[in-house]
C-alpha cells in the first residue's frame, strides 16, 4: 500500500457520520415487524413440524413438567392482567383518556432474592382487547367482550379459556387497570425532584391509593409520560415499572385474534374461570400443593402475577422442583385459585405474608383478607388452618 | 429465560428457530441486528430519514421471507446487508435522489464552514469530498468500500452478502479505491487541489 493508499484509508477511517441510531424510530418498527410477523406467522402452514415438537414435549416426562411449568406461566400471565395497576395508573397521563389504544412494557421485580425480572410488552386496543407477550414469546390475548382468552406458548402450544369477567360486569378486574386509566385524578398526592430516566430529565409525580403506591415521571420538556413505578405495601420487594408507554399506535385486529396459530396444538385442558370454585378453599389447597411440590417446602414469594411464573421458572431451574407434585398438577384448579387472590377487592385488605415460611410452621400467619360484608379477617395459617379474626389482632 | 431453558432439558431449539415462531426471540434477534442495518445505511446515503425509511424496508421485507432462510445467525446478518445493499442501489440508481444527496453533502461541507474553525473547516471540506466522491462510484462499488471501511466486514463476509468471490471484492474494491483517490485529487477546495 503506498502512502496515497494509506493515507486515503486513514481519512475514511475517520469519517464522522450523522448515525446514531433513534431508538423511537426502532421501537416504532418493532411494532410493525410484529405486527408483520404476527401475520405471516399465521399464514403458515407448519402443522406437521409443530405436531413433531408437541409430540416430543408429552411424550417425554422431564417435558411434561416443563408442561405443566408453562401452565403456571399462563396462568400467571392472566392474574397480572387482573393486578396490573388496579387503580395504578389512574394518576397517569390526561391523554389515554381519549386513546384508542395503548402500548407498554411492564416489568416487574420478585422480591425474591436474587430473583430475575419479568418483562411483558402489553398491548390494548378499544373496545377491550389485550394482548401480553412475555419476552419469552409466552402470549395471552384477552377479549374483554366475549370474557375469552387464548395462551400461546412458544413451543407450539396453546390453551383456550374462559375468564367470565366481561368489561361490563367486572369491577376489579383486570380491565379495571385501563379503565382506571381513563379515569385520571386531577392531582397528585406529592411532586417528587427531577430524575433522569434513559436520558431523559424528569419530573416525578407520586400518588398514594389504599394499598399502591405509583410515581409517575413526566418528560420535563415534553410533558409526555415516560415511566410508571408502582410499589405495593402487601408484597413489598416486589416493584412494577412501566415504560415504552405509547398512545394511539396502529395495531392490527391478528395481534388480538383468539384463533390458535396455523399448527399449534392444545394443550387439553382449558383454563375455565369457575367462579363456584375461586373460593378460599381451591387457594388453600394451592398453597399445599405448592408446599409440598418444592423441596424446601415453603410457600410462594407470592401469590399474584407472571412472578409466580417467574418464581416457578427459576425453582425448576435449580431443581427444587419434586416432579411427584408436578406431575399431577390440575392446571385449571390452580387457574381458579390465582384468580380468587386476583378478584379481591382493594376493600379485602388483603396481605400476603409467606414468603420463605416453611409448611406447618406453627402460629405463623401467611395469608389474611376481609370477605365482602364482614367485620371480621380470615387469615390462614401455615399449618394451612384457617381462622377469623377481628382487626385488631391482625399481624402487624 | 424460556421454558425450555429451566433445567438444561433436551428439547433447545437454536435461536434462528426460535425466532421463526417465537415473537420474544424474533425482536430479540431484531435488536441484535437493528444498529448494524440503520449505520449501513446511514454510511451509504448520507441522511438520517432515509436511511430510517430503508431500514424499516429492509426488516419488513426480511419478515416476508423469513420463513423460508436457512442459516443461522451470522448467515442471517449478512442476508440483511445484502437485503439493505440491494435496497439502497435501488434507491441510490433513482437519479433525481441522487442529486439531491450531492446536493445535500455540498450543503453540509459550505455549512461547516461557516459554523466551525479552519481546521475543523479543512476536516469538514475533506470529508465532503470524500462523501461526494463516494456517491460517484457505482452503488455496487459504494457498497462494497462502505462494508469494507465503516462497516469493518472481512472481504470473505463482502463476498457472501454480495454473492461472488473473496477475489471479485478484491479487485472491485481495489478499482473502486482507485476511483476515489482520482476523484478526490481532482477536487478542489477554495480553489486548491486537495492533498490526500
Amino acid at each position: 500500500m503506498n502512502p496515497n493508499e494509506r493515507k486515503l484509508e486513514e481519512l475514511m477511517s475517520k469519517m464522522t457520520f450523522d448515525d446514531k441510531p433513534d431508538y423511537r424510530h426502532r421501537d416504532k418498527l418493532e411494532q410493525e415487524l410484529l405486527a408483520a410477523f404476527a401475520r405471516r406467522q399465521w399464514q403458515q402452514e407448519r402443522q406437521s413440524r409443530q405436531n413433531g415438537v408437541w409430540r416430543t414435549i408429552m411424550q417425554n416426562k422431564p417435558m411434561r413438567l416443563v408442561a405443566a411449568a408453562a401452565v403456571i406461566a399462563i396462568t400467571g400471565l392472566v392474574c397480572v392482567q387482573f393486578l396490573t395497576g388496579t387503580n395504578a395508573y389512574a394518576q397517569v397521563v390526561q391523554e389515554i383518556r381519549n386513546a384508542r389504544t395503548v402500548v407498554y412494557t411492564l416489568i416487574t421485580q420478585t422480591n425474591q432474592g436474587n430473583g430475575e425480572t419479568v418483562k411483558t410488552d402489553m398491548a390494548y386496543k378499544e373496545p377491550g382487547h389485550l394482548r401480553t407477550t412475555t419476552i419469552d414469546g409466552y402470549t395471552c390475548i384477552v377479549d374483554s367482550t366475549s370474557g375469552k382468552m387464548i395462551s400461546i406458548v412458544p413451543q407450539g402450544g396453546y390453551a383456550l379459556g374462559e375468564i367470565n369477567i366481561t368489561k361490563q360486569t367486572s369491577a376489579g378486574g383486570y380491565l379495571a387497570s385501563i379503565e382506571a386509566m381513563k379515569n385520571l385524578p386531577a392531582k397528585a398526592d406529592d411532586k417528587l425532584g427531577e430524575k433522569e430516566i434513559d436520558g431523559v430529565d424528569c419530573d416525578g409525580y407520586r400518588v398514594t391509593q389504599g394499598d399502591l403506591t405509583t410515581t409517575v415521571w413526566i418528560d420535563t420538556k415534553t410533558g409526555e409520560l415516560v415511566q410508571v413505578e408502582q410499589k405495593y405495601t402487601s408484597a413489598p420487594g416486589m416493584n412494577r415499572i412501566i415504560k415504552n408507554i405509547k398512545f394511539d399506535v396502529e395495531l392490527d385486529d391478528l395481534l388480538f385474534s383468539l384463533t390458535p396459530p396455523a399448527g399449534y396444538q392444545p394443550f387439553g385442558v382449558e383454563l375455565k374461570g369457575d367462579s363456584a370454585i375461586q373460593t378460599e378453599e381451591t387457594f388453600v389447597n394451592w398453597l399445599r400443593w405448592w408446599a409440598n411440590g418444592n423441596t424446601d417446602e415453603t410457600f410462594p414469594p407470592m401469590v399474584a402475577g407472571a412472578e409466580i411464573a417467574k418464581v416457578c421458572m427459576d425453582m425448576a431451574k435449580q431443581g427444587k422442583l419434586k416432579a411427584s407434585a408436578w406431575d399431577k398438577v390440575d392446571p385449571s384448579r390452580m387457574f381458579n385459585a390465582l384468580l380468587f387472590v386476583a378478584k379481591l377487592p382493594a376493600s379485602s385488605n388483603w396481605r400476603y405474608a409467606g414468603s420463605g415460611v416453611k409448611v406447618n410452621t406453627p402460629d405463623t400467619p401467611i395469608f389474611w383478607y376481609r370477605p365482602a360484608g364482614s367485620q371480621m379477617y380470615r387469615v390462614i395459617y401455615a399449618d394451612l388452618t384457617v381462622r377469623e379474626v377481628a382487626e385488631d389482632q391482625l399481624p402487624k | 429465560m424460556s421454558i425450555t431453558e429451566l433445567s438444561g432439558f433436551a428439547f433447545e431449539p437454536d435461536p434462528m428457530t426460535q425466532a421463526k415462531s417465537d415473537p420474544g426471540a424474533f425482536t430479540r434477534l431484531y435488536l441484535r441486528h437493528y444498529d448494524a442495518i440503520f449505520r449501513y445505511c446511514a454510511h451509504r446515503l448520507f441522511e438520517r430519514t432515509t436511511a430510517e425509511d430503508i431500514t424499516s424496508e429492509v426488516f419488513l421485507k426480511m419478515v416476508e421471507n423469513f420463513q423460508t432462510f436457512d442459516g443461522n445467525e451470522k448467515q442471517f446478518r449478512n442476508w440483511l446487508y445484502r437485503i439493505a445493499t440491494n435496497a439502497v442501489n435501488e434507491h441510490m440508481r433513482k437519479t433525481a435522489r441522487r442529486s439531491a444527496i450531492l446536493t445535500w453533502v455540498q450543503w453540509g461541507s459550505s455549512k461547516a464552514g461557516v459554523d466551525e474553525g479552519a481546521a475543523a473547516d479543512e476536516s469538514q471540506d475533506k470529508q465532503a469530498v470524500i462523501k461526494k466522491a463516494l456517491l460517484t462510484l457505482k452503488p455496487e462499488e459504494q457498497a462494497i468500500v462502505t462494508m469494507r471501511f465503516f462497516e469493518n466486514l472481512k472481504i470473505e463476509e463482502i463476498a457472501e452478502v454480495v454473492g461472488t468471490s473473496a477475489g471479485t471484492v478484491r479487485s472491485q474494491l481495489s478499482r473502486a479505491m482507485e476511483k476515489l483517490r482520482k476523484h478526490i485529487s481532482s477536487a478542489q477546495i477554495d480553489g486548491q487541489e486537495v492533498t490526500l
